[in-house]
């Protein structure tokens, strides 16, 4: 996933206190917004002064330490006493509410407790109460139950829109950016904001200059300048459909959550497999692949003269993962093969460089509190015209049943001067799910008939996408 | 009765300190200065035995009255008939009474190649490094190394294989007076070829039969092999009771073995090295056959069981427990409402931009 969550992890700085002051500065200096600084709307003005009696900042705190594990933002909705904010902001409270518990500060410096209500880990979304009302102005019409709620009005692309929060732990503030449409890299749509957004304004609210609310801060790009993303308002609509304000909160999360994550598999899984994987060539080999909006694809080719050996690859891999705790996320995907082709070694050199691809890519681990050790299986197969060493793990989630991840790594073994290896990594599927997506992707690797040579067939390169930074939320 | 007769002083493990030869009776043994053999030993009395003929013409050993008296396998007697097997315990003194008849054991034959010892093994050690090292490096060299890369690992190699072999010629020379540092170096180096032959061997066998166990278990034969070459080592070194040391070496092995297991097993829940069989070979070293990608799936199916059992349960939280919770919800409010005050005061919080 290379996207940032805006989840602002202050056990750093926060405990060495005065780092606080030390980092303003440097923040300063390296998040400088180009736009908003030297003219200040008057839109933003006016917005921010409605606004700064609804907004919030939500924090995790341990119980035990009494200290702030956690900070990011979140808004009251009409004059009710729920606050909506990201999932993310307030999983630890979900997940381990015997460690953790969260409060709030409003912009006086105002704190309360708060109570987490209802959570959407799809959309990474999630409802707290708290004991103070709003004072209406972040209006979100919607119609309880299952009905199809009221529609918002349409966003047009380059529209100005606000985002709020409390970035870095910093202090309350506006951003000014622009709506820039809908991103479908996930399995559901996040909006476009090119704005700033930073880390503490996670689960803040983003409106329109009419005061409208567009969507919640949930994420940004590290790897790119403003580009922001929120989560639409239609799915804080769905998730205030299903919670009251007098409501009892469920007292263990998890299996809610486990159902979410298994009702995201199935809708994933079903797009992956809604149209059997397209077929790529490397050098005699078939490899199946999936290209899709959420799926991507990169190809690389290391065929340096100096080298005694050439290695072709396809690596695809969703951009997109469920957040569910700082160690676990899930509702992910990844393919890929690797072509070794001889030039100068020796056949049981090149054995060797065979196995130095194949070894040390599976482990288990006995020592994780979200999944269990793997178990494995493996063999010597054939299936049309190839015959390969397959080996398949699969571990469970500890908390949410149903759910397994699955990883099948594969090596050819028909020919000692070419070696091609796949690799199918999922995670987060139900056992029949994941069995499925193995077979399948199985029985996309073949190979020509033999004595056919035909070129080489690889992506172009993009080399943008290798130094991407695939980080962790937090 | 036949003289002379030879007083042997003992070591506890049974090896002569020293031999007196007495052509005289009686003998007297003692911590005093008018003694045949004088004691050095504080538990033993002055005057504390004497050996002499009895009337039967026998050779015995009597106590002097002394305190802590005189023992044969930890039986306290007033005298003994000599036997020339026999060790008598004086205080801490050890004795062993010997005439010119006694009948000594069979001469034992020599097994020791006396001529294969200093140069001759210690080349052949130093061949057998250079060749598997070469090899082994050979072997893994996908980048066409140059000369350098080679010398680099032959030297690393036999570096260690001289020092260790040092070390143990150290040992045989305090031990047994003899280095013999040609012979350590060829077990040293033996051991080295043994293993490196057996990960590439054993790789070979585990992937031309699908044998996922050899290939898993990398470490036991390890151990097997390293305890082989101690017990090598230890032989050279002088060691006199080869069955005893055997079984010390095994106990060992099996130690070894047993605590790497269940370091892995802590680790991985699984008792085996590696995860799955990962060494790789040419296809013309495949002996075993191919299964379906039916009984493949049908494979990857009966796992689920296995790790459905691994999943840890969720306890069921009691009413009692939620009780406790609210009170220290209530308590960690108030701690929070102070904390927060004065975070707020030290944190910089921008004002609310001015109209």
């Amino acid at each position: 996933m290379k996207f940032r969550s805006l989840l602002l992890p202050l056990a750093i700085s926060f405990s060495l206190g005065s780092n606080a002051q030390a980092l303003k500065p440097q923040q300063g200096k390296t998040e400088q917004p180009p736009a908003p600084v030297q003219a200040p709307s008057s839109t933003a003005q006016q917005l921010y002064a409605n606004a700064q009696q609804d907004l919030l900042q939500l924090r995790v705190l341990t119980k035990s330490g009494n200290s702030q594990s956690s900070v990011g933002s979140g808004f009251l909705i009409g004059t009710s006493n729920l606050v909506v904010t990201n999932y993310h902001v307030v999983s630890q409270i979900a997940l381990e509410p015997d460690i953790y518990f969260g409060e709030y500060k409003d912009t006086k410096g105002k704190s309360g407790a708060i109570e987490l209500l209802a959570v959407d880990v799809l959309h990474d979304l999630a409802v707290v109460r708290v004991n103070i009302n709003g004072t209406g102005f972040f209006n979100v019409p919607f119609t309880a139950g299952d009905q199809p709620q009221p529609a918002l009005a349409p966003l047009q692309q380059g529209q100005h829109l606000y985002s709020l929060g409390n970035p870095l732990d910093l202090g309350f503030t506006i951003s000014e950016g622009t709506y820039n449409g809908e991103s479908h890299r996930g399995f559901s749509a996040q909006l476009m904001f090119t704005g700033p957004v930073n880390p503490g304004m996670s689960g803040g609210p983003n409106v329109t200059a009419s005061g409208h609310l567009a969507g919640v801060n949930v994420a940004h790009r590290r790897d790119g300048e403003l580009v922001s993303f929120l989560v639409p308002a239609m799915y804080v609509q769905q998730l205030l459909a299903k919670v009251s304000p007098d409501m009892k909160p469920p007292k263990d999360f998890n299996p809610t959550i486990g159902e979410q994550l298994l009702q995201h598999q199935t809708v994933m899984v079903d797009k992956l497999l809604e149209k059997p994987f397209s077929i790529k060539q490397l050098g005699p080999y078939q490899v199946p692949v999936r290209e899709s909006e959420q799926v991507r694809c990169w190809g690389n080719t290391d065929n340096s003269e100096k080298k005694a050996y050439s290695i072709d690859s396809i690596n695809c891999s969703m951009e997109s993962a469920i957040f569910v705790s700082g160690e676990l996320q899930t509702g992910h995907l990844s393919m890929h093969h690797k072509f070794a082709q001889n030039k100068k070694l020796n056949t049981m050199q090149f054995a060797k460089l065979a196995t130095n691809l194949y070894n040390g890519q599976v482990y288990s681990t006995a020592k994780s509190e979200t999944i269990t050790p793997a178990y494995c299986t493996e063999d010597f197969i054939a299936h049309k015209n190839i015959s390969l060493r397959a080996l398949v793990c699969t571990e469970a989630y500890h908390k949410f049943k149903e759910l397994y991840d699955f990883t099948l790594i594969t090596a050819s073994t028909d020919d000692s001067e070419k070696s091609l290896q796949s690799m199918i990594n999922i995670q987060g599927v139900s056992y029949a799910n994941g069995v499925k997506l193995i077979t399948e992707f199985l029985q996309g690797i073949d190979r020509t008939a033999v004595n056919d040579t035909s070129p080489k067939d690889v992506p172009t390169s993009l080399p943008t996408s290798s130094a991407n930074p695939t980080e962790a939320a937090q | 009765m036949s003289l002379p007769v030879f007083v042997e002083l003992l070591t506890p493990d049974g090896e002569v300190i020293h031999r007196n030869k007495f052509i005289q009776l009686p003998i007297r043994i003692g911590r005093a200065y008018d003694n045949d053999i004088i004691l050095d030993d504080p538990h033993t009395a002055a005057h504390h035995a004497q050996i002499e003929l009895n009337q039967l013409d026998e050779l015995v050993i009597n106590d002097l009255g002394s305190r802590n008296g005189i023992a044969q396998d930890n039986q306290r007697n007033d005298f003994f008939v000599v036997n020339g097997d026999a060790v008598y315990r004086l205080g801490h003194t050890r004795l062993r009474v010997r005439t010119a008849a006694y009948a000594v054991a069979d001469e034992v034959s020599d097994s020791t190649n006396h001529g294969w010892e200093g140069w001759r093994p210690a080349l052949l050690g130093g061949v057998l490094l250079v060749t598997i090292g070469l090899l082994s490096t050979w072997l893994s060299d996908l980048q066409q190394g140059t000369l350098s890369k080679y010398l680099l690992e032959l030297v690393s190699v036999i570096g260690f294989a001289i020092g260790w072999a040092g070390v143990w010629a150290l040992f045989s020379r305090l031990f047994n007076g003899h280095a013999r540092f040609g012979r350590h170096l060829l077990i040293v180096s033996s051991g080295l070829t043994v293993l490196e032959l057996w990960e590439f061997f054993s790789g070979a066998i585990a992937y031309a039969f699908s044998l996922e166990s050899l290939a898993t278990f990398t470490s036991p034969p390890v151990v097997v092999i390293c305890a082989f070459v101690l017990y090598f080592h230890l032989l050279t070194t002088g060691n006199k009771r080869p069955q005893r040391l055997k079984y010390y070496l095994a106990g060992l092995a099996i130690l070894g073995i047993g605590i790497t297991m269940a370091k892995q097993y802590q680790a991985s829940n699984h008792l085996a090295d590696e995860l799955y069989l990962s060494n790789l070979y040419p296809p013309a070293l495949r002996i075993s056959s191919d299964k379906s990608l039916e009984s493949f799936t049908t494979n990857i199916n009966a796992l689920k069981t296995k790790v459905d059992d691994e999943r840890k349960e969720n306890p069921e939280k009691g009413a009692d427990k939620n009780v406790i919770e609210k009170i220290i919800d209530d308590s960690e409010e108030e701690d929070a409402a102070t904390s927060t005050e004065s975070s707020s005061s030290s944190s910089a919080i921008p004002a609310v931009p001015s109209t």
